[in-house]
């Protein structure tokens, strides 16, 4: 999956794409693919910047690969659009890293990855009913 | 590096956001490299790329928040993530380092006394040694650019029996030792002289010389275009060859490559150029014209002019060449003892033929650079030291609260090291430009090996060292400060005087060393200059003044015979005479000054030397009869020349200098007495020459050389293709050149002019070498003065302020601000004079070694050695009383009240 921002040539990976959410005809605005993906990261539990970008990274076998950069960007933007907080639970002390900081799903994030799921999946059908996708992803 | 790399990326993000993530960004940009299995190259370049792309986002972000359009997020509370401990304290150092060093920047600017005089002790002491070490290089160290130049010797013929040092070769001696020697691998022959070339109409002056074919291969130089000389073009009837330096060939033919080949004239006689030079090459002296000798233009074995330049071949040494040599010239004097008598030979190695006159005025120039180190060094160490005395109070309280041994070294090094390195910076611009200012004292081209030259390898050890005074002497008071408990300090701080004596007796010391070393460099420079003074002082033996000097060669071809020519010249001396602004003029053929030496065999009758050997040779000048009275040489027995001097059946006659008449003969009267040029006058071949005249000595080579037996010979024996015409003008009028130039060429539009200049001019040249030496010397003198009272400056300054509160108590008590005074200046005199004392000492030994170097005084001449001490207490009395005039000013009160 590609998000192209258009302007720079980083193949839609930049955090200018995230910033660059589109604002749907409901009002809601739709979620770039890092902000997708770190929501969706964070629907199994609590985890910290780098287990985030691990499981972005696992999810999209590798063709997602966040660096700090990209990742405190979206973060901060989603810190401020209110999709996640700073979780106030923190794992046992001898297996916990005091420099780490561990962020948690909102329920407004949780309902921001259901419309975007959604949304994809009415793009899904429209594309499965042209039968447009490619016959190794159809498995 | 990795750290290094990571805090520049984290650096680029807003301040904002390296407040709220920082750490996280910095873990996970670590885990990167720790964690992945990408290598270090590849992971650093993820991190840039992916900061390349996440920058703009962020700081545009930041930007929408500040101005409203984008939501804030909120305060991140729950964890407040530690940076790791080594970290945080690397990076104190480097934020501590620059805090200090504002720090320091703020301190100096507030104490710009301090701060100006150190730094110019730094730069002063650097920038003198590193001019002097410079020039010191070029003429003790460097090599001489040749290819391997310790080979190369200068053979120099001798007359041991008649005392004559120097006797040049003639081209069969030269041909002759060249031949039959086995201890040189190559030998070489050079006359250095100038030429005079012409082209379109105009003439100008080219320093050349003439060489033996081999010279160039010898000496390891290749022609930057065509050929070097032939050994087979040494052989007669070919077109006379030359080769030109790469500067005469750009300056004169455009960098012409095809300049080679084509005949151009020198002094009359056409000549191929074989080829060009390379610029760095002029040797002999400044020469940038070469000239092949060749057998038939040297002439036979009584003409001497070569002086043999040779290579060693690589087992011999200079002793047996030397002895070989003198084998061979044994020889030859067996064979030619008419024209080689008792010809010995002396061979030197050629740095020291080169080198020889320079060396010793240079030694002392080292010796001062060496004491003006030391003291530069003792002044910035006695500076810094009192400086940060003073800062012990202020060190204390840190230590109280808490500052590391190693942050408080770090401060106090901060102020040492800003003053090092500015000075530092200074010292090397001034010793780049203090090598310019050395130069601009000389008067004449210097030979290209001969140049000082600004070295980096010489100039930043000096620089290190001076620094390096500067950063250990900033340590030593933190290093004591650190080591005693913070109590004693803050006690000794607040006291101010009785603790930290020690130091100040150091400081004590070190300000006799000064005054010690100023001392010793002022009695020595003092000396040199007073000698300086005392030559300026001689007399020539002629007035130079309003009087001009221009050089006149004949056209070639013409004016061939000796009437003719004494004809034209005096129709030019009259045509010039007759200008009003003239006062007199007159022709010569050698200036007395220019080191212009043309030395000729003279017999005196009655004092005919028996058997064979080389005649002594005296100076001789051809001169018009008005030539003494234009010069204003005064006539001291006799008669000057006279007109009727010039008839043909006139007896020949001479008029000699009163050192030639005191030299042969001594209590008797010289007129009448007579003498002959070259041999002993036979019946048939030469004839006597009667004295008519004695006229006063001139200073030919420089004053403090011993005069020199001069004979003047009349302008009608010889009328020479070349001259100077010596004119005294009228006082006031202005501009004689052009003026001269016109009468003589109104008398023929063909004569060549050049070489113009006044008497003044030319003498100066002559003596430049004193002038140079004196005044470079007089500049350390002014530096050591400096330095010294600085040093004094700052200590009793220093002393005054520590002890400021003792004086308040005594005046508040009723002490009598004088007696506080006196106090002062007695512990400044006691300094002041174990400095002096030392210093004295010490001249009394260093100034032995300069007995040769003075004219006229004595090494220990009291009345130097008065005035240098005179002069030095005067100034450590004055820099040490600008500070006690605070004293005068103190209020006990506001004194107490500050403590």
């Amino acid at each position: 999956m590609e998000y192209f921002c258009g302007v720079w040539p980083c193949a839609g990976r930049c955090a200018l794409g995230d910033w660059m959410t589109t604002s749907s005809a409901k009002g809601t605005k739709s979620l770039t693919g890092s902000v997708f993906f770190i929501l969706l990261a964070l629907a199994d539990g609590d985890r910290h910047g780098l287990g985030i970008a691990d499981d972005v990274a696992a999810r999209t076998e590798g063709e997602i690969e966040m660096g700090p950069g990209t990742l405190y960007n979206a973060l901060r933007k989603m810190l401020a659009r209110g999709l996640i907080k700073e979780a106030k639970r923190r794992p046992a002390p001898e297996q916990d890293d005091p420099r780490r900081r561990y962020y948690r799903i909102t329920k407004k994030g949780l309902e921001a990855i259901s419309a975007e799921a959604a949304r994809l999946d009415r793009v899904l059908a429209a594309v499965r009913e042209k039968d447009l996708l490619p016959a190794t992803k159809r498995s | 590096m990795i750290d290094l790399l990571i805090r520049f990326l984290l650096f680029l993000y807003p301040r904002d956001t390296r407040r709220r993530f920082g750490p996280e960004m910095r873990l996970m940009m670590c885990e990167n490299f720790t964690q992945s299995s990408r290598g270090v190259i590849l992971s650093s370049a993820f991190l840039l790329r992916d900061t390349l792309c996440a920058l703009p986002a962020a700081h545009l972000t930041i930007w929408m928040e500040r101005i409203g359009l984008s939501p804030k997020p909120p305060p991140l509370r729950y964890s407040k993530p530690q940076e790791q401990p080594m970290r945080e304290e690397r990076e104190s150092v480097v934020y501590g380092m620059v805090r200090d060093i504002r720090y320091a920047m703020r301190s100096l600017l507030k104490n710009p006394g301090f701060t100006a005089t150190a730094i110019a002790a730094f730069a002063v002491g650097i920038g003198a040694n590193a001019a002097i070490f410079s020039m010191v290089y070029s003429i003790l160290i460097r090599p001489l650019p040749f290819s391997e130049p310790q080979q190369l010797v200068l053979v120099e013929g001798t007359s041991p029996e008649r005392g004559i040092e120097k006797v040049p070769f003639s081209y069969p001696d030269f041909k002759d030792m060249q031949r039959l020697n086995e201890s040189y691998a190559d030998l070489a022959a050079v006359w250095d002289t100038p030429f005079l070339f012409t082209a379109a109409g105009t003439s100008t002056m080219w320093d050349g010389a003439f060489v033996s074919a081999n010279l160039t291969e010898m000496l390891g130089v290749r022609p930057v275009v065509g050929r070097t000389f032939r050994e087979s073009e040494e052989a007669n009837g070919q077109r006379q060859a030359i080769l030109i330096g790469e500067g005469l060939w750009r300056r004169q033919f455009g960098g012409d490559e095809s300049v080679v080949g084509t005949t151009i004239v020198l002094d009359g006689t056409p000549s191929t150029i074989a080829g060009v030079l390379p610029g760095h090459f002029r040797f002999p002296g400044t020469t940038e014209v070469w000239i092949l000798l060749t057998e038939d233009r040297m002439g036979p074995r009584e003409h001497r002019h070569l002086s043999l330049v040779g290579r060693l071949k690589p087992e011999a040494t200079e002793q047996h060449a030397e002895a070989e040599l003198n084998q061979i010239a044994l020889g030859l004097s067996e064979l030619y003892p008419d024209t080689n008598g008792d010809l010995g030979v002396r061979v030197r190695s050629l740095r020291e033929g080169v080198f020889g006159n320079e060396k010793r005025p240079v030694l002392v120039f080292y010796a001062v650079a060496c004491l003006l180190m030391l003291l530069a060094c003792a002044n910035v160490a006695s500076l810094i030291l009192a400086r940060n005395e003073s800062r012990r109070g202020e060190l204390a309280v840190r230590i109280s609260l808490g500052a590391g041994r190693r942050r408080l070294l770090q401060y106090v090094l901060a102020e040492s090291a800003i003053v090092a390195v500015v000075g530092g910076m200074l010292g090397v611009a001034l010793g780049w430009y203090g090598r310019d200012l050395l130069l601009a004292l000389r008067a004449v081209e210097l030979p290209y090996y001969l140049l000082p030259e600004v070295r980096l390898d010489v100039l930043f050890p000096i620089a290190g060292v001076v620094m390096l005074t500067g950063l250990l002497t900033g340590l030593l008071p933190a290093l004591t400060v650190t080591r005693t408990a913070p109590n004693r300090i803050g006690r000794s701080a607040a006291s101010r005087h009785s603790e930290g004596l020690g130091a100040s007796r150091f400081n004590a010391a070190l300000v006799s060393l000064e005054v010690a070393l100023a001392l010793v460099v002022l009695i020595g420079t003092n000396l040199m200059v007073k000698s300086a003074l005392e030559q300026r002082s001689i007399n020539p033996g002629y007035s130079p003044q309003d009087v001009a000097t221009l050089r006149l060669q004949l056209p070639e071809g013409r004016l061939l015979h000796r009437a003719e020519r004494w004809e034209f010249y005096r129709q030019v001396l009259d045509e010039v005479r007759s200008h009003p602004a003239v006062a007199s003029a007159s022709v010569v053929s050698r200036l007395p000054s220019n080191y212009q030496t043309d030395p000729w065999p003279i017999v005196v009758e009655g004092n005919e030397l028996s058997g064979s050997g080389l005649l002594p040779q005296y100076l001789y000048r051809v001169c018009e009869q008005y030539y003494f009275s234009t010069l204003g040489i005064p006539l001291i027995a006799g008669r000057t020349f006279e007109s009727s001097d010039a008839d043909k059946d006139a007896p020949a006659v001479a008029i000699v200098g009163a050192e030639f008449a005191r030299q042969f003969w001594p209590g008797q009267d010289p007129i009448g007495k007579r003498l002959a040029f070259g041999d002993v006058p036979t019946a048939d071949d030469g004839v006597w020459i009667n004295v008519v005249g004695v006229v006063g000595d001139t200073y030919n080579i420089g004053y403090g050389r011993p005069l020199e037996p001069t004979v003047y010979i009349p302008w009608s024996d010889f009328a020479p293709m070349r001259t100077y015409l010596v004119a005294r003008m009228e006082s006031g009028a202005g501009g004689p050149f052009p003026l001269l130039g016109e009468r003589v060429r109104a008398v023929d539009p063909e004569i060549l002019i050049w070489d113009m200049r006044t008497m003044e001019q030319a003498m100066f040249e002559t003596h430049w070498q004193v002038r140079f030496y004196s005044w470079g010397l007089a500049m350390f003198s002014v530096i050591a003065l400096i330095l010294a009272s600085t040093g004094v400056y700052g200590i009793v300054s220093h002393a005054v302020t520590r002890r400021l509160r003792e004086y308040a108590i005594r005046m508040a008590v009723g002490a009598d601000g004088r007696a506080i005074l006196g106090a002062v200046v007695r512990a400044n005199m006691t300094m002041t004079a174990g400095g002096v004392a030392a210093g004295l000492v010490l001249a009394l030994v260093v100034t032995r070694f300069m007995a040769r170097l003075l004219f006229k005084v004595h090494p220990v001449d009291l009345s130097v050695y008065g005035f240098s001490t005179g002069l030095l207490i005067g100034a450590a009395l004055a820099a040490g009383y600008l500070p006690v005039r605070r004293l005068f000013r103190i209020e006990p009160t506001t004194v107490l009240s500050e403590e």
